[in-house]
């Protein structure tokens, strides 16, 4: 695991809590999965297949979950910046003041760099932070998918590898993706009376 | 069993049975000559017996079985807590033991029964007595048990046997701690007894009644059985002051004759209470008895202030 | 596996069935056979339980320090799986029949399966997660099964008082219990310092004496029982309350054994308050499922008397006497689960004759439903201590027990003993007291209500288990003798009792109880055989010449009130007359008159408050807004981490 590696991931992180399009923010979120799904092929290359395959899984997340996402972004379009933001650097400052003295903190748990490790448990945490210093929602959502590649992280550079892992949080972000249709479906439901999308259409004025 | 077992378990029926009726006798008696008259022979309560025995009962229409089975569970009771006490010392030995708690445990059977007859037929004046004899009973269970702690002391063993010969050796009678116990079950006699000053066993008044509030429903042979257990609890507590309390030592002949010498000697002493004193308000009785509690806890730290053995 | 543990894994099965089989159907035919498997069920797991007790090898785990669950049964868990069962299967039986007119009857057969799994559970869990997860159940269910039964306002306040207090008390268990796991008392290695054994029986006494009933911390006990239905009421009363102390038994006499003397003489001082404040309490309520719970924490107080006596002597070092008391609580135990089971159910067949049970308006009912009235009497009388009956025997050795202490103690020892046995004997006197009371107002007299005139005796099934427990009482009361060996030898110290009918203890003249119950029943037999051979002429009753009237009837505060005057300074009565008076003539008079209850006032209420309060505060925290959640998150992994650095957690 390269230096190189580990800065790029922390930094397009910070970006996330700074840049004010959200467009952006998804740009450089697609970009942490895709550099950690490229990492994951590249080492897994001539070892166990299943490393392979997690590095397959990585790349798709890349690719699939940013697109939804960038769907939703077009969908709503914001007419105006959202006032209640922050000043960009306050913004900065406080991830900063939260992550580093969380990475700075935590005990050695195992893996090969001591580096890597306090990369992946920062990335946690502004993982954390994103979804609490910034108003929207699709921030919430990007702030969980950075936390997740800080596991992702954790996952990769353990001695020996954990694939099994990174399968066992795209398991769970489906869930998550069923549980709230599922609630949607519910609430939808209640509403009309069925399930019938198609009785959807007249939603709209 | 030997002679003097089987002696002892005749004069404790036969006294428990026949000689009782003569205590509340001899005290009515003596109150009497206290006050100048020459009253009732000792012998009237026997032919108020015998009056009774030959009448026939009473029915009264709002009963159930309770009403029935009270004087004979008063009566019941307390002539099995007659076998109960020692007589000189000894007993036969009669299936049901010896202890001091059990005999508590009968007298409390007895008082349950009563007054339980007194919600049977309902009559107000029975209710009333009923509540005032359960409120006593409370100060004289505490006192009483008190009383056998203090006794129990010296020998360890709440036995009467026990108890009953360890009364003959004198050398008990240096210990204040067991005239505190006497003198505090001389409140309970008085307590047990319903004499002055705890309730008034003459009054006619159906108001001031204790123990008799309850008897009022009742005629015939149940009168005869309930005014029996009065006597029968007066023989009781009494051979058991003779028992604890009285030096007895020698065979068993004198310690009979000690008995027989006492019981006049405890219904003289009866009878200059009643006369002394009045009858005290009934929410003061309590705390009359509660003094003998008290009594016999300084009793208790004089046993260990004098060291105690 | 040994077979006692074959036959209690059976057992426990049968009734895990009975009690999931509601969720199958909603039928009453379903529920029924629910609880006929129920009692099935519990029979099977007391009968492996009395076999372990006496003598059977011992069954499943010993206790063990880790967090692994384990179950088992020793002698110990043996008599208390005894005692379950023969509350638990006449309760179940009782059932069948009294949860007909009950509404959602399926869900309370169901909890009341769940709940004697968890009182199951208990007694045989061998590790702290296992003993602290059923506890925790335990406490939980008897809540749900009242607020099934009743959802108004006074029932919810109620549950609220009994799940606030039990909690705030359990504090004291699961600090006891984990303090005691981590310093491997449980698997039997003895604690070294004398600080922490005071510590562990401190915290224990608080915690499973609050749930126990025990006063200063009972105020839950008379707001709860009551609530739930009969056959709840007789399991909360007679056996989860013994539970807890089974739970302080285990910790003082086995896990932090030997406390030091104090512990004893506070379990005396302890007791002595709980039994003659519970029945004076008792005395003066108007309700009777009130009142007996008021004389369930009477009766836990007499127990914990046989268990602090036991303690002191232990610390004396008289162990046979040690033994004696120990017995002496364990009798007792056994006796009140069976009479108070057995006045509950009574009190649930009356309440479904007649309605509500206030004492001053019931009546008359020995005549209408003979079974159930008679039964409810013979109860009463045990309760109340009366020779031959199984409360007197218990009473008898506790009471000798405490004699005892003040003849063989020191000083102050000795002073305590005097006066904890001056207070039992009071406490037995006001026992009496009130159940004269009890009996005359509800089964003697005339009936005072309409419902009461017309009530019916109840089917078969319902009388059957309070004929059942009734008799049980009886055999208990004349043969005592046979069980208190084997109890004497669960406890601390030994002592060779001989097994007999009767209990003859050294140091007193014995109880001979077989001899004195015959004794009693020839002569009171012939006697009223000899009274009644004189006809006895119908009348009217004497009442000196009045008529008596209803409306002269005597009520509850009539009779106790001389006692409620002699003790105004403690009891504070209440009350209030209102005269309303119209045109110089009196229209009416109305009369209000309370003893309240002094400890929910002083104490129950102003903590009550307080946390309340507190957690009105505490509510400020509750945002709603998920970014302070995070934030929260953030800050508890912030902390843990500089603990780990500082070396706190490791």
């Amino acid at each position: 695991m390269t230096g190189a590696l580990t800065w790029a991931l922390v930094i397009s992180a910070l970006g996330v809590v700074v840049v004010r399009r959200r467009s952006l923010a998804l740009a450089l979120v697609a970009l942490q999965s895709l550099l950690l799904g490229v990492h994951a092929i590249s080492g897994a290359s001539g070892q166990s297949t299943a490393l392979l395959v997690a590095g397959a899984v990585l790349l798709a997340k890349a690719v699939l979950l940013p697109a939804g996402l960038a769907l939703v972004v077009l969908r709503t379009r914001e007419a105006r910046w959202i006032a209640s933001e922050r000043h960009p650097l306050a913004r900065l400052t406080l991830a900063l003041a939260v992550a580093l003295p969380i990475a700075a903190l935590v005990p050695r748990f195992g893996l090969l760099h001591p580096g890597t490790e306090r990369a992946a448990v920062g990335l946690v945490a502004l993982g954390i932070t994103t979804a609490v210093v910034r108003r929207g929602t699709i921030f919430q959502a990007l702030g969980f998918l950075i936390a997740e590649n800080g596991l992702y992280l954790a996952a990769l550079s353990a001695p020996g590898g954990l694939p099994a892992f990174i399968e066992l949080g795209l398991v769970f972000d489906l869930v998550v993706i069923v549980s709230v249709a599922g609630v949607f479906s519910a609430k939808i439901h209640e509403q009309l009376g069925t399930g019938d999308t198609s009785l959807l259409g007249g939603l709209r004025d | 069993m030997s002679a003097a077992a089987a002696v002892a378990g005749v004069v404790q029926l036969v006294g428990g049975v026949a000689v009782a009726p003569l205590i509340p006798g001899t005290v009515q008696n003596l109150k009497a000559r206290l006050q100048g008259r020459p009253g009732p022979s000792p012998l009237q309560p026997y032919r108020e017996l015998r009056r009774l025995w030959r009448k026939s009962g009473v029915a009264p229409s709002p009963r159930t079985i309770v009403y029935e089975l009270a004087p004979a569970t008063v009566a019941g009771s307390l002539l099995i807590a007659l076998v109960l006490l020692p007589i000189g010392g000894r007993s036969p030995g009669w299936p049901v033991g010896n202890d001091a708690l059990v005999l508590v445990g009968l007298l409390a059977l007895g008082r349950f029964a009563i007054t339980l007859a007194a919600w049977d037929t309902a009559g107000g004046f029975g209710l009333m007595g009923a509540s005032r004899e359960l409120t006593f009973a409370i100060a004289v269970e505490a006192v009483l048990l008190l009383v056998l702690v203090l006794v129990a002391l010296p020998g360890g063993s709440t036995d009467l046997l026990a108890l009953s010969a360890q009364a003959t050796r004198p050398a008990v009678w240096g210990e204040p701690a067991h005239w505190a116990a006497a003198l505090a079950f001389g409140l309970v006699v008085l307590a047990e007894t319903g004499r002055q000053p705890v309730d008034n066993p003459d009054t006619h008044l159906e108001l001031t009644m204790v123990h008799e509030g309850p008897l009022l429903e009742y005629a015939g042979r149940e009168l005869a059985y309930l005014q029996w257990a009065a006597a029968a609890r007066h023989w009781i507590v009494l051979v058991l002051a003779t028992d604890l309390f009285i030096p007895h030592p020698g065979p068993f002949v004198a310690q009979v004759a000690v008995l027989a010498g006492s019981l006049p000697v405890w219904c003289a002493l009866l009878a200059l209470c009643e006369t002394t004193q009045a009858k005290m308000r009934i929410l003061r009785v309590p705390l009359f008895l509660g003094a003998g509690g008290a009594v016999c806890i300084l009793g208790l730290a004089s046993w260990f202030a004098g060291g105690g053995s | 596996m040994s077979g006692a543990g074959i036959v209690c894994a059976a057992g426990v099965a049968v009734l895990a069935f009975g009690a999931l089989l509601v969720l199958v159907a909603r039928s009453a035919r379903v529920w029924r056979l629910a609880l006929a498997a129920q009692a099935v069920g519990m029979s099977a797991v007391g009968a492996a339980g009395a076999a372990v007790l006496f003598g059977a090898p011992i069954a499943g785990a010993p206790f063990r320090s880790g967090f692994a669950p384990a179950f088992g049964v020793d002698r110990l868990s043996g008599f208390f799986l005894g005692v379950l069962a023969l509350i638990a299967v006449p309760a179940a039986m009782y059932a069948r029949d009294a949860l007909r007119d009950v509404r959602h009857a399926c869900a309370v057969v169901g909890l009341s399966g769940v709940f004697c799994l968890a009182l199951v559970g208990l007694v045989v869990a061998r590790d702290v997660t296992t003993f602290l997860a059923f506890w925790e159940l335990m406490t939980l269910l008897p809540a749900s099964v009242i607020l099934v039964v009743r959802q108004d306002e006074q029932a919810r306040r109620d549950v609220f008082a009994y799940l606030a207090i039990t909690h705030l008390g359990g504090i004291g268990v699961w600090a006891s219990m984990l303090v005691l796991s981590a310093h491997g008392a449980l698997g039997g290695v003895p604690l070294h310092s004398g600080g922490l054994r005071a510590l562990v029986a401190v915290a224990a006494i608080i915690g499973f004496g609050t749930k126990a009933g025990a006063m200063p911390l009972h105020s839950w006990l008379p707001r709860a029982h009551p609530l739930a239905p009969a056959n709840v009421s007789a399991l909360m009363s007679g056996v989860m309350i013994k539970l807890a102390l089974y739970g302080l038994i285990r910790v003082l006499f086995t896990w932090a054994a030997p406390v030091p003397l104090w512990v004893g003489l506070t379990l005396l001082a302890l007791g002595a308050l709980s039994a003659v404040g519970g029945v004076l309490y008792a005395l003066f309520q108007h309700e009777l499922k009130r009142l007996l719970a008021f004389h369930s924490i009477e009766n836990v107080g007499i127990i914990v008397l046989g268990l602090g006596a036991s303690l002191v002597f232990a610390s004396l070092g008289r162990w046979q006497w040690s033994a004696i008391a120990f017995a002496a609580a364990l009798l007792h135990t056994l006796n009140h689960a069976v009479f108070k089971a057995l006045l509950f159910l009574g009190a649930g067949s009356f309440s479904g004759a007649v309605g509500a049970l206030e004492l001053d308006r019931l009546g008359g009912l020995l005549r209408r439903m003979p079974w159930t009235g008679g039964a409810f009497a013979i109860g009463a009388m045990a309760i109340a201590g009366l020779p031959p009956l199984n409360g007197f025997a218990s009473e008898w050795m506790t009471l000798q027990s405490l004699l005892h202490v003040a003849v063989y103690g020191p000083f102050g020892v000795s002073l305590a003993g005097a006066i904890a046995t001056a207070a039992l004997a009071a406490t037995a006197a006001l026992a009496v007291f009130c159940f004269v009371k009890v009996i005359g107002l509800v089964l003697l007299g005339a009936p005072r209500r309409r419902e009461a005139a017309s009530a019916r005796e109840t089917p078969v099934g319902m009388r059957g288990p309070l004929v059942f427990l009734a008799g049980l009482c009886v055999l208990l009361g004349v043969v005592p003798g046979l069980l208190v060996p084997t109890l004497a030898r669960l406890g601390p110290g030994t002592v060779a009792l001989s097994r007999g009918a009767s209990v003859s203890l050294p140091g007193t003249g014995g109880l001979p109880a077989l001899g004195l119950a015959l004794a009693l029943v020839l002569v009171v037999g012939g006697l009223w055989r000899a009274a009644r051979s004189r006809r006895a002429a119908p009348s009217p009753a004497w009442a000196c010449g009045q008529l008596v009237e209803p409306a002269l009837a005597w009520t509850s505060a009539g009779f106790t009130k001389p006692l409620r005057l002699f003790l105004e300074a403690v009891l504070r009565p209440s009350r209030e007359l209102t005269v309303r008076v119209e045109h110089g003539v009196l229209q009416e008079v109305a009369y209000d008159a309370e003893v309240p209850h002094l400890f929910d006032t002083l104490i129950y209420e102003p903590v009550t408050h307080a946390a309340l309060h507190g957690a009105a505060v505490v509510r400020r925290l509750q945002s709603g807004s998920l970014r302070t959640y995070l934030l929260y998150l953030l800050g508890l992994l912030a902390l843990l981490l500089v603990l780990v650095r500082l070396g706190v957690l490791s």
